[in-house]
């Protein structure tokens, strides 16, 4: 499932906060949008998963235009920077959510949600911890929470805003680790934003710098190491030392 | 043991001070007061038939008349929590109006209103409703006085609930009344259970704005803190401290179930094992 974005543009006010910006994401691909608080990275995100309108410009989901249609029409996973896990609800029960709303016609038995919810409790290896609620989870465990109750509605793409950025580093390289081998495995199409460098280049096939709203570089890692396209990558990459 | 914040001793020592003298004492004499004479008296009392048809009104009323508050107070915080439109200030505004209207005043404004010849009992009236001098009368002021505890408990609330949540289940495929009824709903049942319940203590507790409005009819209108004014009019001051103290000891009881389900609730939800 490939993703597609023709000179999507969004202001907020008087604000530009993604101006033109057109990416194309192959199937199976792992893509960061990487770039500096206020780049318009996450507005980006939610453009492409539908929680938010872009004011021009067209989002295709492997070819099909989604420009109008809902988040949930679009089939994206979405996981957000601070987890937004249901809290009254136990780790099953925030996995299960998208299974359970589903129109009784459409909805499966209760034989089959138990069964899929410990498959995905077992991908994101949390299964002892099916009846937690999320207050009683770590950081790391909270976020794998979140991306098992993302996958559970079979997702067509995986966006994630800031995955790690909530983490302490030792558990974000842990889990940066896991999502790598994670993609690796599933082959989901998947774009995920930071801020942080090192984790666009450690994790992703190839990597979006953005910048006031603007696409600055596309390419891969290497790539963009090598060739910085203009003043501004090369800065914010802290390049300077190699010359 | 050593804390790290100034004054524990101190603080510690003025809130037991001030609420003995405020709460404890006062308490302690009623119950003093109700057990002061025979046991006979103040059993005969506090089982008479008027006595206990005053409790099944009074907290009956109270009850119905804090869901009723309940729903509507629900309704109330979540537009001017949710929603930004002209006059929403206003309206904030105005939700504190029972807290700062004497009750009395309030009494008086709604018998007026509600009578069989005000403006909106007149109109009642014609398709044969009758608001004053009833238990709907005794309905709409126990309504009246409650109605801000429960906007005011829920505000903060879901101000505080995080949109993110929302689109999360958004995302996931629930349609806005699953996420109302699956996610926001239960975020703020802790919060609208304590408005309810102070909603309902504080009906209990009313007597101004009753009197004016409930026609004060022994076995039908008549509310328990009506009697004991009325136990105190006729110099049997065990009987009306007997009848306080039934009310204390049930409120008490309330709110111990109350806060026992909403304890049990956070631990079954925050705990860390």
């Amino acid at each position: 499932m490939s993703i597609r974005i023709d000179g999507l543009s969004k202001k907020f006010g008087g604000h530009v906060a993604v101006q033109e910006a057109s990416i194309e994401v192959g199937t199976g691909k792992l893509v960061a949008l990487l770039g500096p608080s206020g780049s318009g990275k996450t507005t980006l995100l939610r453009l492409i998963a539908g929680l938010e309108f872009p004011d021009e410009g067209r989002v295709f989901f492997h070819g099909e235009e989604v420009t109008q249609k809902s988040a949930y029409e679009r089939r994206a996973g979405f996981v957000f920077q601070h987890y937004a896990l249901f809290q009254h609800l136990s780790v099953f029960d925030n996995i299960a959510f998208g299974l359970e709303v589903r129109p009784r016609a459409t909805r499966p038995c209760k034989d089959e949600i138990r069964e899929r919810v410990h498959c995905l409790l077992k991908l994101v290896q949390l299964e002892p911890f099916a009846k937690r609620f999320p207050a009683q989870l770590s950081g790391g465990q909270r976020q794998r929470v979140a991306l098992a109750r993302a996958l559970a509605i079979e997702p067509r793409v995986l966006l994630l805003d800031e995955p790690f950025g909530a983490l302490d580093a030792k558990v974000r390289k842990e889990l940066r680790a896991w999502l790598r081998r994670f993609h690796d495995e599933t082959q989901i199409t998947s774009l995920f934003v930071t801020h942080d460098q090192e984790e666009a280049f450690e994790v992703a096939n190839e990597v979006v710098i953005l910048n006031h709203g603007h696409i600055q570089q596309i390419g891969a890692p290497g790539l963009i190491q090598r060739e910085p396209a203009n003043a501004f990558v090369h800065d914010f990459l802290g390049l300077d030392f190699q010359i | 043991m050593r804390r790290i914040l100034p004054g524990f001793r101190l603080t510690l020592g003025f809130s037991a001070v001030y609420l003995t003298l405020i709460v404890l004492i006062p308490f302690a004499a009623l119950t003093a007061k109700a057990f002061s004479g025979s046991w006979h008296h103040l059993w005969e009392v506090v089982t008479s038939p008027r006595v206990v048809a005053s409790y099944q009104l009074s907290f009956g009323a109270s009850l119905l008349a804090s869901l009723i508050n309940g729903v509507f107070g629900f309704i109330t915080a979540w537009v001017l929590t949710r929603y930004s439109f002209p006059g929403r200030r206003v309206m904030d505004g105005l939700v504190d109006l029972p807290f700062a209207l004497p009750t009395a005043v309030a009494g008086i404004a709604l018998t007026a209103l509600y009578a069989p010849n005000g403006w909106v009992g007149a109109l009642l009236a014609k398709v044969g409703i009758a608001a004053a001098f009833n238990r709907l009368g005794i309905l709409l002021a126990l309504v009246f006085i409650g109605f801000p505890f429960v906007v005011r408990t829920l505000q903060p609330v879901l101000i505080s609930l995080s949109e993110d949540v929302e689109e999360a289940a958004a995302l996931l495929g629930a349609t806005r009344f699953q996420t109302f009824w699956r996610v926001v709903f239960p975020a703020a049942l802790p919060a609208l259970l304590t408005g309810i319940t102070l909603a309902f203590g504080r009906a209990l507790g009313e007597y101004g704005s009753i009197v004016f409005i409930s026609g004060n009819l022994p076995f039908k209108t008549e509310i328990t803190p009506l009697l004991i004014v009325a136990k105190l009019e006729q110099y049997d001051y065990q009987g009306a401290a007997g009848i306080g103290l039934v009310m204390l000891l049930a409120s008490f009881g309330i709110l111990a179930v109350v806060n026992g389900v909403q304890a049990w609730n956070a631990r079954r939800i925050y705990r860390i094992d």
